[in-house]
């Protein structure tokens, strides 16, 4: 069975080269271009892993780290962003750590 | 005597008159206020042009729509003020526009009856208005003050006695004496004398009075040549010996003298000259006065008395002065006119206005409306013309003189102002604050570009992947993909650069980090036949800094000096660090960057630290600025020295003191 991947960023280019990117992988690609929906898709245990950029037109990203530290399935997250920064790095570790 | 209660309101007028004109010779904004009556006698320029109400307008208000808290300060049983009492008080003036400036109000009372009250305001946070020393301004409008109490003298003496007292203040004086030429032997005699510890002579030898016909002042340790007045001086141990002559016409006449108590310092030159020259311009017109009409009351004499005082403002305020008649002919001009247009004083004399003051078309119109008595217009900054044909920026001002009986016009003044080098510092602020706006926009601009190029550039690769691999048009798809990279980095350059970086210094062995860097081009210099001396003095400074950020700078400047070489096939490549010592004992490190390249283009000299200046096809135009970025964010600085052939840079750097290293 392959893996499914939910794939949160709210820039519709960047969903769709990394999206059909994926897919060409062979992955189960989800799409989220904000919290809310990767939210849903979280609930329903749909993603195996996730891919989440941090500015988000709903929120900041790195909040999702801790409301996923609570799931039962706890998928590993893959923070992605074109300004990343070892601060954020380290904050988002801090984060998911329950 | 001002403290006449049975003063006729004509008096009053008369007062005001004359007070009103020495308010003008304040810069502070200042109003005349009758007590208790409490109405507005008289102000100054400076009040008008602060509040914004013309002069007339000012007589007419109430003190309380002005200085609204002023009167019920005074109602408040807490404070128990009284005010004439109010020293230093911070209260809100309000101007025509309803505006509230916090201003420090000084009262100061005439007379001793307490009749008369000016109010003098400091306007808070504008402090450096004038380069005078505050200090400097308070104790000449006191002098002021004071001095217009000769006014209401009737006797000689007296007259006398309160410029000795005024002088005394103002210099901090212990004996203060005003010489006249005794006519009947060659010397001269003490008209009045205030000489607590004798200090001062009462009679002035002519050899010893001619090394002083200059103003002048001398302190301990008194130096040879020394006159017997400076002899007495020493041997009586007083702190200062400061005197000016009197002139009399055109003739000197006599000569004010002062000694400083032993144990002071004297005082400062610049207000000790100014209180002089008052003291100066108070004597002469007493003198002249008394001579003349043996009665000082007349009012010629106050008229006298106002343009010796006026006449020393004249000489002396860096503003150009010009008087004109009504026929808009110039009659008088000061030192500063003289200077701002670059005509000296005889040769305007009786020229029209219009051939002097070149440039602006704005000046016509308010000497019309001077003309008509309607007063003081400011027609703001103009450009005006040198008397050698360079232009300059000025500020103008128009005053109609008019008789004080009939309102007739007697003449106009013109304020001239020379601007240019405020200008000139406002331009610059201006070019910087440009600089500091294009830096903030460039780092939002860099920010907001980053992702569309990732867009592009996984765009790209997922095209790269999913094309058949007998695509022929790979090589497009991989400079798309390099252009990508080419951008990603001018990006990271740009907010680089536009960050206010946060150093972390510490101590550092600046011969080390060039040695490290200049190894690491080792293997690449050696490919382009250039080769490097480092040459070290010893016993170098350490320098506190940034060892990454300075890392960056010189392997920026190795890195243009390799380049530069590479085109000409090779080179020499020198690093000279040595101690340098400032004129104030502080040290430092000077670096010399040296190459035998084909050097900086001379158009380019100029402008190789501006952002996004290149000459390289391929240079981002940011590695120069970013180096003097961090060159002056270590307090030091980096010059391109001009060379004949190959390119110089000098760097110097302040080393850290013990203390600093031991933090």
């Amino acid at each position: 069975m392959t893996a499914t991947i939910l794939l949160v960023d709210d820039e519709k280019n960047a969903r769709n080269n990394i999206g059909s990117y994926l897919e060409s992988e062979g992955y189960e690609v989800l799409l989220a271009a904000d919290l809310k929906t990767a939210r849903k898709h979280l609930a329903a245990q749909e993603a195996d892993i996730v891919l989440l950029d941090v500015q988000l037109p709903d929120g900041y990203g790195p909040d999702l780290l801790a409301e996923t530290s609570q799931l039962a399935s706890r998928p590993p997250i893959i923070m992605i962003t074109a300004h990343g920064k070892i601060d954020m790095a380290v904050e988002a570790m801090k984060k998911r750590r329950p | 005597m001002i403290s006449n209660p049975s003063r006729s309101s004509d008096e009053i007028e008369l007062i005001s008159d004359e007070i009103s004109h020495l308010l003008d010779i304040s810069p502070d904004p200042s109003i005349l206020v009758s007590i208790p009556a409490l109405e507005i006698l008289a102000v100054n320029a400076s009040m008008s042009e602060l509040t914004g109400y013309t002069r007339k307008e000012l007589l007419s208000l109430h003190l309380d729509t002005l200085l609204p808290k002023l009167l019920s300060i005074t109602q408040d049983p807490a404070l128990n003020l009284e005010l004439h009492s109010i020293q230093g008080r911070e209260l809100d003036l309000i101007t025509r526009r309803k505006l509230k400036i916090t201003t420090l109000v000084q009262a100061n009372t005439l007379g001793k009856s307490k009749r008369f009250t000016v109010f003098r305001l400091n306007i808070l946070g504008n402090s450096s208005r004038r380069n005078i020393s505050a200090a400097l301004e308070s104790s000449q409008f006191d002098g002021i003050l004071a001095l217009s109490q000769v006014f209401y003298q009737t006797d000689l003496d007296q007259a006398l006695e309160i410029i000795i007292q005024v002088g005394k203040n103002m210099l901090a004086a212990e004996s203060l004496g005003i010489y006249k030429i005794d006519s009947n032997h060659p010397q001269l005699k003490a008209v009045i004398l205030d000489n607590p510890s004798n200090f001062l002579p009462p009679t002035i030898s002519t050899t010893d009075f001619f090394s002083h016909y200059k103003d002048s002042q001398f302190s301990p340790p008194y130096k040879p040549p020394l006159s017997p007045l400076m002899e007495r001086a020493a041997q009586m141990g007083s702190s200062f010996v400061i005197s000016s002559p009197l002139d009399d016409e055109n003739s000197i006449s006599g000569l004010i003298v002062a000694m400083g108590p032993s144990d002071s310092y004297p005082p400062e030159r610049q207000a000790s000259l100014a209180a002089m020259k008052l003291l100066v311009a108070a004597t002469e017109g007493v003198f002249n006065n008394f001579i003349l009409n043996s009665n000082l009351s007349d009012s010629l004499t106050k008229t006298a008395l106002k343009k010796a005082i006026g006449d020393t403002i004249n000489k002396y305020t860096p503003e150009g002065i010009l008087y004109l008649n009504p026929e808009l002919l110039i009659e008088q001009v000061n030192p500063s006119a003289e200077q701002i247009l670059g005509y000296a004083e005889q040769e305007v004399i009786n020229r029209h206005i219009d051939d002097v003051v070149i440039g602006t078309d704005r000046l016509t119109p308010a000497l019309q409306e001077a003309l008509a008595n309607i007063p003081t217009h400011d027609l703001g900054q103009l450009k005006i013309h040198h008397r050698d044909g360079s232009e300059f920026p000025a500020l103008i001002k128009t005053f109609p003189v008019t008789k004080p009986d009939t309102k007739e016009i007697q003449g106009i003044l013109i304020f001239v102002q020379d601007i240019s080098k405020e200008e000139k510092v406002r331009i610059q602020t201006q070019q910087l604050e440009r600089r500091a706006l294009v830096g903030q926009m460039n780092a939002i601009f860099a920010h907001e570009i980053r992702n569309p190029i990732n867009n592009i550039s996984s765009g790209v690769q997922l095209l790269e992947k999913i094309l058949p691999d007998d695509f022929q048009q790979r090589d497009v798809l991989k400079g798309i993909n390099d252009d990508c990279d080419r951008l990603t980095h001018i990006v990271d350059t740009v907010l680089t650069f536009s960050k206010s970086q946060s150093y972390h210094k510490n101590p550092i062995d600046l011969p080390g980090l060039i040695g490290q860097i200049l190894n690491r081009w080792v293997p690449r210099m050696k490919r382009t036949s250039v080769t490097h001396v480092l040459k070290v003095e010893p016993d170098l400074p350490y320098v506190l800094g940034d060892e990454r950020a300075l890392g960056q700078v010189f392997n920026n400047l190795v890195s243009n000096a390799v380049r530069a070489m590479e085109e000409t096939d090779g080179g020499v490549l020198s690093v000279r660090l040595k101690s340098i010592q400032k004129i104030t004992g502080a040290t430092g490190i000077q670096i010399d960057v040296l190459d035998t390249g084909p050097g900086i283009p001379l158009e380019a000299r100029d402008h190789i630290f501006e952002p996004f200046f290149t000459t390289k096809s391929d240079g981002t135009g940011l590695g120069l600025s970013i180096t003097k970025q961090i060159i002056t964010m270590h307090e030091g600085t980096i010059t391109l020295v001009p060379l004949p052939e190959g390119t110089s840079f000098q760097i110097i750097l302040p080393g850290a003191n013990e203390e600093e290293l031991k933090e």
